[in-house]
């Protein structure tokens, strides 16, 4: 059996300790490494801590794309061909329904690579007011 | 990493005619890993004194890219720029096939100044509209480059018009990534469906016109620099890639590179090449930027994942994509979906 603390808790604190301890004596371009650290770290926590979200996705782009494909990145791959192609184009059925599936991912790529921009973005109203990746209306 | 400083005094003497060459100083300066730039004094005796020359010498590094251009060419639109009255440093001697020097190289006076983009966009001492008017009669100086007017044969003349041009590339680049991007394709769609018509007149555009580009000293702009991607086009282009959202390091309100106006940046321009912006246009070209950035990072995630390159920077390069697609959902359509 493995002791506490673990990899998360391990991890965090590592973070913490960058962040408080050696930032603050670095400098230059030894500092932008620093802080590149300390973003890929917390990237990183962020991806073991949010669910995948997969499961909605993949019905959305089942039903977008018109297929019964189980693979999520299959299934992007068969929407961008479409997008590429015009099939959602401004003007067809599928449009509306095509842009809230790709803020939709946008949404949570950004929860997860950079959750204060996703903040100033849903501030700015870019993003409509109680917009849910994925919700069906 | 060292400089044969002995083949640099070599080849200086034989290019000026000096009757002695003394290197000294030579220290390699940060950033690029396609590039090296070396701090380097050259002291030239010749019969009636000595001169000190504050220069830097710039070469390939061992892993260099193709796409980029090589130095001969770079040396070319330096050498351009220059003559058209451009802030650029002052190119001397481009080296190739130099005894001691394994890679092209060039020799340019050695300028000086701030070229950190959040200093520059943070520092109210800085930035201002009076730096933005500079940047636009700068860039205006660079458009005045044209396909005729200069030894510039090498670069490629886009086909159909420079915006579908940026489509067919924008396509190839994703084509080669084989991972799907479903939220850039439709930004690409977007370009493909509202592209302007070919312009009248082809200029040299800079390509990678932007803050983290330039650099400013006391008096204002002392230099542009990364000529790597410089190509003819159309002007907007390089009007839309220095105001995108994406390019402004947080200062979204100041428009024009996150430095000042967008109308002080325009008139600054004006001033040197007269009314021939379209206001109208510039939004489109903003969105090609936006989209094109995207292809960039996601280009430089695919390095860092083949395993050519393991770097920080690449792989968080590439997390920079989704606040790209964001700005592509929101200038390419009705603003809630």
């Amino acid at each position: 059996m493995r002791d506490a603390p673990h990899a998360r808790d391990l991890i965090e604190t590592a973070r913490e300790a960058l962040k408080a301890e050696l930032l603050p004596l670095l400098s230059g371009d030894d500092k932008y490494t620093g802080a590149m650290i300390a973003n890929a770290i917390g990237i990183g926590l962020r991806e073991l801590d949010l669910s995948d979200g997969a499961e909605a996705e993949r019905r959305a782009l089942q039903g977008l794309t018109g297929s019964d494909e189980t693979d999520v990145g299959a299934l992007n791959g068969r929407l961008a061909a479409r997008i590429r192609d015009g099939a959602f184009d401004p003007g067809s059925d599928g449009h509306a329904a095509m842009r809230r599936a790709l803020l939709s991912m946008t949404v949570e790529r950004l929860a997860l690579v950079n959750p204060k921009a996703l903040e100033a973005e849903r501030d700015l109203g870019t993003i409509p007011e109680g917009f849910e990746p994925w919700r069906q209306d | 990493m060292s400089l044969d400083t002995d083949a640099v005094e070599t080849f200086v003497k034989q290019r000026t005619g000096a009757r002695r060459v003394a290197a000294s100083g030579a220290e390699k300066m940060s950033g690029g890993a396609i590039q090296e730039n070396w701090k380097l004094d050259l002291e030239l005796e010749r019969d009636d004194g000595t001169e000190t020359w504050e220069t830097v010498l710039r070469t390939d590094a061992p892993s260099s890219l193709s796409e980029s251009h090589g130095r001969a060419e770079e040396f070319a639109l330096f050498s351009a720029a220059h003559a058209a009255g451009v802030a650029v440093p002052k190119p001397l001697f481009l080296g190739e096939d130099v005894p001691g020097m394994p890679r092209p190289f060039f020799i340019m006076e050695r300028v000086s100044g701030e070229a950190n983009p959040r200093k520059l966009t943070r520092d109210d001492a800085l930035n201002g509209d009076g730096l933005a008017r500079q940047l636009g009669a700068e860039l205006a100086k660079i458009h005045r480059v044209t396909p005729g007017s200069a030894d510039l044969g090498f670069l490629p003349t886009p086909e159909a018009s420079p915006a579908l041009s940026r489509v067919a590339e924008f396509r190839e680049a994703l084509d080669d990534s084989a991972r799907p991007q479903p939220v850039v394709e439709w930004g690409i769609r977007w370009l493909e469906l509202n592209a302007p018509p070919a312009p009248e007149a082809l200029v040299l555009n800079h390509n990678d016109y932007r803050t983290g580009n330039y650099m400013v000293g006391e008096n204002g702009l002392t230099g542009i620099l990364d000529w790597e991607f410089a190509g003819w086009g159309d002007r907007h282009e390089d009007l839309g890639w220095f105001c995108a959202k994406c390019w402004r390091f947080g200062q979204n309100a100041r428009e024009a590179g996150g430095i000042g106006s967008r109308e002080a940046f325009y008139e600054g321009y004006e001033e040197i090449a007269g009314p021939v912006i379209d206001r109208a246009v510039v939004p489109y070209w903003e969105v090609l930027a936006t989209v094109r950035w995207a292809v960039i990072a996601i280009g430089q995630g695919d390095r860092f994942l083949s395993g050519d390159e393991r770097s920080l920077e690449l792989a968080l390069t590439r997390h920079v994509v989704p606040t790209l697609e964001i700005d592509i959902l929101d200038q390419t359509g009705e603003r809630h979906a």
